[in-house]
């Protein structure tokens, strides 16, 4: 991967922000409330189009190849509008990039992101289980045709839209999790409802259930080494995972300022009070911070050679993603009784800053492992 | 220079240990009275309210313009409003401190919304109400409730304060005068003429009527104060749009519209110029100092309804193969969750400690509290007695001529309350859906409804920071001659 200059990743950050200012913005906030609102395919064709959606795809296959500092880029702008986009677009390149690592090429064939389609196929992956120990809620039997499936998974990002899923499930007999891909309209594949959420709203979730579900070989990934192989992936986007808690507090600030520079009262500007000053730059403070963080983060993905680099990955991550939960709670206070309301757009960041703290894990079992990879650095 | 220690006049005894104060006047019925009150409320909210929460939250989801008539209903059929009317009035509330406080933190711990979106206003309005001694107009409400709830059919009303351009500014008196109000009322042939909007207003869909404050002259609203009563069909009166917020969501927060609104002279409950002196100041800090003790309690509840939540979780869910309740990290966030729990409360139940030796009952004219007081109460000449200026103004008077010190202290501790128990519900929140991952993320599980409930307790009834600078002025502030406080 060749190092990015400045000015190339300055034309990242404008490129995506230019797109996400005039495609993203408008309609965020209608579309945050779905199940009660349709799901926003338009704009995924779009980033499609664009190839936004995903960018870290090698060029081999038709992608734009992109590394962590790339992607971090784009979902920092997009977040900035709407983080719900920008986790759709976290999961579609993880999910390519897992099928472009593990999968076959005549496997590769049969889903295509990119926009020669018109119609991107849309994949599901669990962003919410920890990478290091994916749920063990499902069996793979050998059969004759290849592997029968039977279990349940539940909380899959994009599954209501995916046209397949990529999913832990046990070996009959085997000691780790394999990986499986699953189109989603094979013969036993049961999808709830779309679940409603808290944040991430415009990313529909469903819980999934397999009863007999019949997939070929070729539809493991991996082999025996698929968990594994999910865990190595999975560390490459921790960097853009802190990316889109920088665009989430980025946005929750500018909206923070400008509200403070009009609200008056005690008949000045709130900005003039000292507890909104003192939450505006505690704001501005962490986006200072995370702004180095996040870059470093993506960086350490791109560039393996920092031997605390495993260490560095998850401490960033944990530390931002709960920084900015508390960046955001303050954000919607400043707005006072506007801050609660969903036009403002700024509760809406308050809960996808949430959300974002439970991707790769639950934030205790994060806390708990820092110290053994820092541990098993030296 | 030498820094000054010993400050006498903070953490003096009475300031500290109010509790202290009660362990001689509380008789031992009151215990029994407290711990019937405490379960009857908790049946109600586990057994009745808590099936309604979730699906009451999601309809208002789908369509903001929903109301909350189930829980209503449900409230009129438990004869819930009537414990909020005090029982020398017909109620059956047996006190604020031991009876309706602890009453409303276990309501909070399954259904926040109920307290703070949909029954909040009649509370809230109702001690409002009471603070202006117009017994005539308290006493109608009071029947109006009870008689609501003897046919089945609610008897609400809310409480209006804020206007778009003047929120913390409204809840503040030292504030109030740099306002951008855009609401005022004008006095006519028999009543008064109210022109403007209020904004957030909890359940003003659901009321029937509406307690309002509004300056007479806009330019000066601390010196002209009016509080009135508007029937949701009075002439020149609209509602207008219901918000969609965060959370709260099964409670209409709605905007009431005043376009040349007629109010008879019977609902203006209070006007600036009812005496010589002006008593509004006093009345706006015995209401906060009374309901902002019971909004402490609401994130006393959420706390609890969090730690609740987080609980059942480790209770039920693995890690690595073991159930994550045997594990130390677990077991200490719970804990620190748990310990939040009883801080907050610690809070409510002290600052009710001290309404009870400041405002109530020393304050509030004796006779209040008496049992004979109930059976002198209906009589017709008393009725008439009380209803006079002359009666008013001597109830007034008393809340007016609080020492100075009680005064400080009510406010300290009933704004300590609202902020601590309103943060710890917050953080709670926070906690737990940091522990529960993925699982805390579903509506259908409860806790996240819960996270956004909370947040707004942190922003009405004054917002935490506000609550804090008066925290500030009463008890440090006072003490320090010169200091500027909202300066």
């Amino acid at each position: 991967m060749e190092a990015l200059g400045a000015k190339e990743i300055k034309a990242y950050h404008d490129t995506a922000a230019n797109f996400a200012k005039k495609e993203i913005k408008p309609d965020a906030l209608e579309y945050d409330r779905f199940p009660f609102a349709d799901f926003n395919r338009t704009v995924v064709d779009k980033l499609s189009a664009n190839e936004f959606l995903a960018p870290t795809l090698p060029e081999a296959l038709g992608g734009a190849g992109a590394g962590m500092r790339v992607l971090g880029a784009m979902l920092e702008e997009i977040a900035k509008e709407d983080a719900s986009m920008a986790v759709l677009i976290l999961i579609q390149s993880m999910s390519y990039h897992i099928l472009a690592e593990l999968g076959t090429e005549d496997m590769m064939k049969r889903w295509n992101i990119l926009p020669e389609k018109g119609n991107p196929d849309l994949l599901s992956l669990p962003i919410y289980s920890d990478p290091e120990d994916l749920p063990d809620t499902i069996i793979a039997v050998k059969t004759k045709e290849g592997y029968s499936l039977k279990g349940a998974i539940t909380y899959l990002p994009c599954l209501p839209v995916a046209k397949a899923a990529i999913i832990p499930a046990r070996i009959e007999g085997a000691d780790n999790r394999a990986l499986f891909i699953v189109e989603t309209d094979r013969k036993g594949m049961a999808i709830s409802e779309p679940i409603v959420s808290l944040g991430f709203r415009g990313c529909p979730h469903a819980d999934l259930t397999l009863d007999q579900v019949v997939v070929p070989e070729a539809s493991l990934l991996g082999g025996e080494k698929g968990e594994a192989a999910f865990g190595v992936i999975a560390e490459k986007y921790r960097g853009p995972v802190s990316a889109i808690a920088l665009g989430i507090i980025k946005g929750a600030c500018q909206t923070a300022k400008n509200y403070a520079k009009e609200r008056y009262q005690g008949g000045k500007q709130i900005i003039e009070h000292h507890m909104v000053r003192k939450m505006l730059s505690d704001m501005v403070a962490w986006i200072d911070v995370i702004s180095s963080a996040a870059e470093h983060a993506c960086q350490l993905s791109d560039n393996k050679k920092d031997p605390r680099s495993r260490s560095k990955l998850l401490s960033i991550q944990t530390i931002v993603t709960s920084a900015v939960t508390r960046a955001t709670t303050d954000g919607v206070q400043v707005l006072g009784g506007y801050g609660y309301m969903h036009e403002y757009g700024q509760e809406k960041r308050m809960r996808d800053a949430k959300q974002l703290q439970a991707v790769f894990g639950s934030m205790p079992l994060k806390e708990m492992r820092v110290i053994d990879r820092d541990l098993s650095t030296n | 220079m030498k820094p000054e220690f010993d400050n006498p006049d903070l953490f003096s005894f009475d300031d500290s240990f109010a509790s202290l104060y009660h362990l001689g006047t509380i008789k031992k019925k009151v215990i029994n009275v407290a711990r019937k009150d405490f379960e009857e409320y908790r049946v109600f909210a586990r057994e009745h309210l808590r099936p309604l929460a979730l699906a009451a939250d999601l309809r208002a989801q789908k369509d903001k313009n929903s109301l909350a008539d189930d829980m209503l209903a449900l409230a009129v059929k438990h004869k819930m409003l009537t414990r909020m009317i005090p029982q020398f009035l017909g109620g059956t509330g047996s006190g604020v401190m031991w009876g309706l406080n602890p009453g409303i933190e276990e309501l909070a711990s399954v259904d926040p919304c109920y307290n703070g979106g949909v029954i909040a206003g009649h509370g809230l309005g109702f001690v409002a109400l009471s603070m202006t001694m117009n017994m005539e107009r308290m006493e109608w409400v009071a029947e109006q409730t009870v008689k609501g709830e003897q046919e089945g059919k609610p008897f609400l009303i809310d409480c209006a304060i804020t206007e778009p351009m003047a929120g913390t500014d409204y809840e503040e008196v030292d504030l109030l005068p740099r306002a951008r109000l855009m609401s005022s009322a004008k006095r006519v042939n028999g009543g008064a003429v109210l022109n403007g909007s209020k904004c957030f207003i909890s359940s003003g869909h659901l009321a029937n009527y509406h307690l309002l404050i509004m300056p007479y002259d806009i330019n000066d609203p601390v010196n002209s104060n009016g509080m009135f009563l508007v029937a949701n069909d009075a002439p020149g009166f609209n509602l207008g749009r219901i918000e969609d917020k965060m959370g709260m969501k099964a409670g209409a927060a709605s905007e009431l519209v005043f376009k040349d609104c007629f109010v008879p002279e019977q609902n203006i409950l209070y006007s600036y110029d009812d005496f010589s002196e002006s008593y509004a100041e006093e009345l706006v800090m015995a209401v906060l100092g009374i309901t902002r003790i019971t909004v402490g309690a609401v994130g006393t509840g959420i706390a609890r309804g969090a730690f609740e939540h987080a609980l059942s979780f480790a209770k039920n869910h693995k890690w690595k193969g073991k159930t994550i309740i045997h594990q130390q990290w677990a077991q200490e966030r719970l804990t620190n969750m748990l310990m939040n729990v009883y801080t907050a409360r610690n809070a409510y139940l002290e600052a009710s400690y001290v309404l009870y030796t400041t405002l109530m009952p020393g304050h509030m004219p004796g006779f209040m509290n008496t049992d004979i007081v109930r059976k002198m109460y209906n009589n017709s000449i008393a009725k008439r007695l009380r209803y006079t200026k002359m009666a008013r103004k001597a109830m007034l008077k008393t809340i007016k001529s609080m020492p100075e010190n009680e005064k400080q202290r009510l406010q300290f501790y009933s704004s300590m309350a609202k902020v601590v128990g309103t943060d710890i519900g917050m953080q709670n929140c926070h906690s737990a859906m940091e522990m529960m991952g993925e699982y805390g993320l579903r509506h259908d599980v409860g806790m996240e409804k819960l996270f956004r409930d909370a947040k707004l307790c942190q922003i009405f009834e004054g917002t935490n920071q506000l609550n804090r600078l008066n925290m500030f002025k009463y008890f440090i502030g006072r003490n320090i001659p010169d200091v500027k406080v909202f300066g």
